[in-house]
């Protein structure tokens, strides 16, 4: 389950760095990878709230739930902004994405380690 | 080019544009029927009105509109009974009623000249197919007292296989109905401007609404835009359509008043009469479709011709045009106020926007009277309907969500600029953006954003209005990119030419 979440979060991380740069060229993010890279993030969060509610394993990444709830709290921000055709603020972009990039390599640290 | 019978034909107003800053208890944005009346009803009862139209009075839906007033509905009365129950749709016809009392009655003593009379309505299937429809339509009309009768024979030349007559309904031209009606507003109590475009609404303690040469600061605001300008939660419950009208001048013939409605699903087409001097038309309508989710949006207007020379002996088609409007989820207008404290609004009249902007103007000038009105808890603009509207709001919301995924990278109209005929717009992408582009008659090139500015969906350009249509929320803009209507602030964001192409 948690390889699901991660493959699931890894698209959107993926998918997050290509809006990224429409964001910082100050171009307006096309709505399909907008929506897959969203539905992705919350399916993956989902996913990995399943497992920490389901799994009897010591670990049960809440860390890493934590973090990318964070990253989407953000991210729904910035998309109310954006879906007002209204600026999107490119540090708080940055840090959505970085909030982002570094769970998903806290996670997989501790699914490798 | 299109253009509407009412709109070429009804004398036109000069009212001034805003130019400096003004204070008043109520403003009014737009100039249509609901936004006229509502001036005319409050400005009457001493209160003190602006109202600002973005272009001409009536130069907006009601101005395309059919000119048809009826009790009726066109979703149908047996389907609001469904719905939600007798008494709901016994109230709507009633309430539609007395809207189109009020109109003759204005008419009558402003001695407004817009051709107004008092004719039949019919429902009428030309096969077997939709007899049901009218008799449940019969059952519907006979509960709410409407003087109803079932026909087998039209008079005018369509066969059918039944029908349903409705006497007392009315017709008249909007547009010299609204001109009319504007002028006699009392002017101490209500200043009108044209071509004063509200681009901005300020919301602080008062409303303070923003054009390119004024502002008007109000206590109260009331949207009289067909759609709520901005966002608002109530565009999920309102759904955009458009709908195709010609007027076609008859060679010979004798045409009968009345309003036609045709059950056939496939193109709903509705037929009437009018009469300018000599000329009589009879003019056909029909065709509905989302806005901008079509690919030849012209094919209307030939279906049409071809529906009216099919009945009638028609010398040429003098005008054609089209026109929007918005379905409500739970089948009922919203009117009153809005989520905004202070911001009033009237919408998702579906094609019955007439009526429905006269009683939105009864109801609005008694709110806004502190009266009470027997209809306003009927079309509450803040009603929550999860169970009637459950259906219509998933299947269109899901229909929004698609036109956002046809946004891809790469995925275009065309691939470069060459591809554009001289008077077509196609949608380009450049440097990985969206570029809506126009190619005007003379062959210069109009460059915006394809993304709407409402809520960012990719427009679509409309070859019979020569207009970019959003799919999603139904905003529309000028070929050039200027905001024409719905629910859109601000126009399409100017792109400068690229010379790498």
């Amino acid at each position: 389950m948690v390889i699901t979440a991660v493959i699931l979060i890894a698209i959107a991380v993926f998918l997050g760095g290509y809006l990224l740069t429409y964001v910082l060229d100050q171009k307006i993010p096309p709505k399909a990878i907008v929506f897959a890279h969203g539905t992705a993030a919350i399916l993956g969060i989902l996913v990995l709230l399943t497992f920490a509610l389901t799994t009897e394993r010591h670990h049960k990444h809440w860390d890493s739930f934590i973090i990318f709830s964070i990253a989407a709290l953000v991210g729904f921000y910035l998309f109310s902004r954006d879906i007002r055709h209204k600026n999107v603020p490119k540090w708080l972009a940055v840090v959505h994405g970085s909030v982002g990039l570094g769970g998903l390599a806290w996670i997989l640290i501790h699914i490798l380690h | 080019m299109t253009r509407s019978i009412w709109k070429s034909t009804a004398p036109k107003t000069n009212f001034p544009a805003l130019n400096g800053n003004l204070e008043t208890e109520i403003a009014i944005i737009g100039g249509g029927i609901t936004g006229i009346t509502a001036a005319y009803l409050l400005a009457r009862s001493g209160k003190k009105i602006v109202l600002l139209e973005a272009g001409t009075i009536s130069g907006g839906t009601t101005g395309d509109s059919t000119g048809n007033l009826y009790a009726m509905v066109d979703k149908r009365l047996h389907h609001i009974q469904s719905k939600w129950d007798k008494e709901t749709a016994a109230r709507v016809a009633r309430s539609r009623a007395q809207a189109v009392n009020l109109v003759e009655e204005l008419v009558n003593e402003h001695k407004i000249d817009c051709s107004f009379k008092r004719v039949p309505w019919y429902l009428f299937s030309e096969t077997d197919k939709k007899d049901k429809t009218i008799e449940k339509e019969i059952d519907a009309a006979a509960n709410y007292n409407l003087p109803v009768e079932e026909l087998h024979e039209l008079p005018i030349p369509v066969k059918v296989s039944t029908a349903i007559k409705v006497e007392g309904q009315a017709q008249f031209n909007p547009a010299a109905f609204v001109r009319g009606l504007a002028e006699k507003i009392d002017s101490t109590n209500c200043q009108i401007f044209e071509n004063s475009e509200v681009h901005h609404i300020e919301k602080e303690e008062e409303l303070v609404l923003s054009t390119s040469s004024g502002t008007v600061t109000a206590k109260k605001v009331i949207l009289a835009t067909h759609t709520p300008k901005g966002i608002y939660g109530l565009q999920t419950a309102l759904y955009p359509y458009r709908e195709y009208a010609i007027a076609a001048k008859l060679r010979s013939g004798n045409f009968p008043d009345g309003i036609y409605w045709d059950t056939e699903a496939d193109f709903h087409t509705s037929l009437r009469t009018y009469s300018k001097g000599n000329d009589n038309y009879v003019l056909v309508l029909g065709g509905h479709h989302k806005v901008g989710q079509e690919d030849d949006y012209s094919r209307f207007f030939g279906k049409l011709e071809q529906n009216a020379r099919r009945y009638f002996d028609v010398d040429e088609i003098e005008y054609k045009w089209s026109a929007q409007h918005y379905k409500p989820a739970d089948g009922l207008p919203y009117i009153g106020e809005s989520s905004d404290e202070n911001i009033y609004l009237a919408t998702g009249f579906s094609t019955d926007g007439l009526t429905y902007g006269v009683l939105s103007a009864m109801i609005l000038n008694d709110q806004l009277n502190d009266r009470k009105n027997e209809w306003s808890d009927l079309y509450k603009a803040s009603r929550f309907t999860p169970i009637k509207s459950t259906k219509n709001f998933i299947r269109e919301n899901l229909n929004v969500a698609k036109q956002y995924l046809k946004d891809i990278p790469g995925k275009a109209d065309a691939e470069s600029f060459k591809e554009i005929a001289a008077g077509q717009g196609k949608v380009v992408e450049v440097d990985d953006e969206k570029w809506a582009v126009y190619k005007d008659e003379s062959g210069q090139l109009h460059c915006q954003s394809a993304v709407c500015t409402h809520m960012d969906c990719i427009v679509d350009w409309n070859d019979a209005e020569k207009s970019w249509d959003c799919p999603c929320h139904g905003s529309r803009f000028e070929a050039t990119g200027q905001v024409i209507e719905g629910p859109a602030f601000s126009p399409l964001d100017k792109r400068n030419m690229n010379p790498k192409e």
